[in-house]
């Protein structure tokens, strides 16, 4: 199996199989289109992504190697959260900044799959929490006006807080 | 590697809430994650997840349903009279996690109940329930606690049910099993459902009213768009006979078309209050609806299937569709000594689409296939096809696509 070089932003190179980072659509498309070759002795420059989160990107693709191509977005189908499999679990039990920068990452590298478990771990964390909860979890600003907020809250009365 | 993942960055914070405010592709990625009910918590956080989590509802229109079978679902339970085998208990339960899950906001729910509160469903099966502290609750209430206020609930009491379960897998008949089936509709797109309701006191107002009115009060609108009229009849089956019969002819009188005009006459009719007569009309350009009329005739399975064939021809079935199953409490296991029949044929020809219904004391329908088919109509009044029957089953099919 030929092997490839990827460059972290911070120097550092990573010796990967071709078949584990081709699941990352960036790396595909710069190895396909802009005609790298894969025999190539020159690392693939990652700019976005440190060592410590592409190490763990890469230790996620190889396990993921054989999964199938994930199916076409239905829109607007009902989508589980509750599917992750016991390795993502394990694999995103992580401290909040180390999940997001994963996030980043997967969507720079466009790793579908690992964008969506990120995100359906994201969702878990929202799942029964009440808007002041979420705000508290993701430091989010509370942005709205006092009487915006009266507005909103009787529009959305129907949700997890009662 | 292992020391940067397990120390908890300060800066990763600020990244998760930088991500969660400016990257409106992520955040909508990730809401699309969430039913209903959470999405209603985050429009609730700040501005952009408002607009984000608004659209995400606007686009989805998607139905849910509730429904048990007791006597079915306590065969696999532990004989020892464990609780969740009341019927009520079971449905609380399942509507519950339903709820919970559910895509879309519920606007309009229907149920079929064989019983409305704690103490009838106890006797159902001889167990024994508290009902010094459950007792008082009804099923009306229990449903209109899960859902928004602004919810319409519109309750029939029948001597028996027919549901769908979730995964639209299992298709169950329950005839004086304990049974409910409960449908949650949403707003859809192009789509206007209203739910009409005639109390004791409106049965008078409304015999002074032309028939125009009555039509129009039962329409909740123009009659143009009207494609499906679903109702029920409880304490005075003549009064809901009459009013079906008129609202076939004022429609072909005023349109020279009639829509699909269904239902059944059942115990009680409950929505805000007891009713005389309630349903719900379903009009629109997106909606579709077709129905097919089982007679006594109709007693085997390829009976049946000959029948629904018409229905399947169509073509009408979507991934946005629904049916309601109106029979005779004669019908079912008595008419054709074995369970589930009719509604298993259904599930054979219609495996996308989840189906409703009751065994109750009489129905109203006809074959009404004119909206795909373009029949012709019958000029005139007196030829138009008889309404009121007894002895059959009705299959309704609407389609919101």
């Amino acid at each position: 199996m030929p092997n490839i070089k990827l460059q972290s932003s911070d120097g550092e190179v990573f010796d990967v199989d071709v078949d584990v980072a081709k699941q990352s659509i960036t790396i595909k498309t710069m190895l396909e289109d802009l005609g790298m070759d894969e025999d190539d002795d020159e690392a693939i420059p990652l700019p976005n992504v440190n060592s410590a989160i592409l190490g763990k990107v890469l230790e996620w693709c190889q396990f993921h190697k054989d999964d199938p191509p994930p199916p076409e977005d239905e829109e607007n189908r009902e989508k589980r959260t509750d599917d992750l499999c016991g390795f993502d679990i394990d694999f995103l039990k992580v401290d909040q900044g180390t999940l997001f920068e994963l996030i980043l990452a997967a969507n720079y590298l466009d790793i579908k799959g690992l964008l969506d478990a990120s995100c359906k771990t994201v969702a878990n964390m929202i799942k029964g929490k009440t808007p002041e909860e979420i705000r508290k979890t993701f430091n989010i600003k509370n942005d709205f006006t006092p009487a915006e907020e009266e507005q909103v809250r009787k529009e959305n009365s129907w949700c997890e807080e009662k | 590697m292992m020391e940067v993942m397990s120390a908890p960055s300060q800066s990763g914070v600020d990244m998760a809430s930088f991500i969660l405010t400016e990257s409106h592709e992520f955040i909508t990625n990730l809401l699309s994650h969430l039913p209903a009910k959470s999405l209603l918590s985050c429009s609730r956080v700040c501005k952009t997840w408002y607009k984000i989590s608004q659209r995400l509802l606007q686009s989805r229109q998607q139905m849910s349903w509730s429904c048990v079978n007791p006597l079915e679902e306590s065969k696999h339970l532990p004989a020892n009279g464990d609780s969740l085998a009341h019927p009520m208990a079971l449905f609380e339960k399942d509507l519950e996690e339903c709820v919970k899950n559910m895509w879309s906001v519920p606007k309009h729910v229907i149920m079929f109940t064989e019983f409305t509160s704690w103490k009838e469903s106890a006797r159902l099966d001889g167990s024994k329930c508290d009902s010094s502290t459950k007792g008082h609750r009804d099923i009306t209430a229990l449903v209109k606690s899960q859902v928004p206020q602004e919810c319409t609930v519109l309750c029939l009491l029948t001597p028996g049910t027919v549901g769908t379960n979730r995964d639209l897998k299992v298709l169950e008949e329950s005839e004086t099993e304990g049974g409910i089936s409960c449908l949650l509709l949403p707003d859809m797109e192009g789509v206007r459902m209203h739910q009409f309701s005639v109390n004791a006191s409106d049965s008078k107002t409304l015999k002074k009213k032309s028939t125009q009115d009555m039509v129009t009060e039962i329409c909740g609108g123009a009659m143009e768009d009207v494609k499906c009229v679903v109702l029920f009849g409880g304490a005075s089956p003549y009064f809901s006979q009459n009013v079906a019969e008129e609202l076939q002819k004022t429609f072909h009188e005023r349109l020279g078309r009639v829509p699909v005009i269904a239902g059944a006459l059942v115990r009680t009719v409950e929505a805000t209050e007891s009713l005389l007569m309630g349903g719900l009309v379903f009009a629109g350009p997106k909606v579709k609806a077709a129905s097919v009329l089982l007679d006594e005739y109709v007693n085997t399975r390829d009976e049946i299937k000959k029948e629904l064939t018409h229905l399947k021809s169509l073509s009408l079935e979507s991934g946005k569709s629904v049916a309601f199953m109106l029979a005779c409490i004669g019908r079912g296991f008595n008419h054709y000594e074995e369970q589930n029949l009719e509604s298993e044929v259904f599930h054979e020809f219609f495996p996308k689409t989840p189906l409703f219904g009751m065994f109750g004391n009489g129905e109203v329908g006809c074959h009404n296939l004119s909206q795909i088919t373009k029949d012709e109509v019958p000029c005139k009044n007196s030829d138009l096809p008889n309404i009121l029957h007894g002895y059959t089953t009705v299959f309704v099919l609407i389609s919101f696509q």
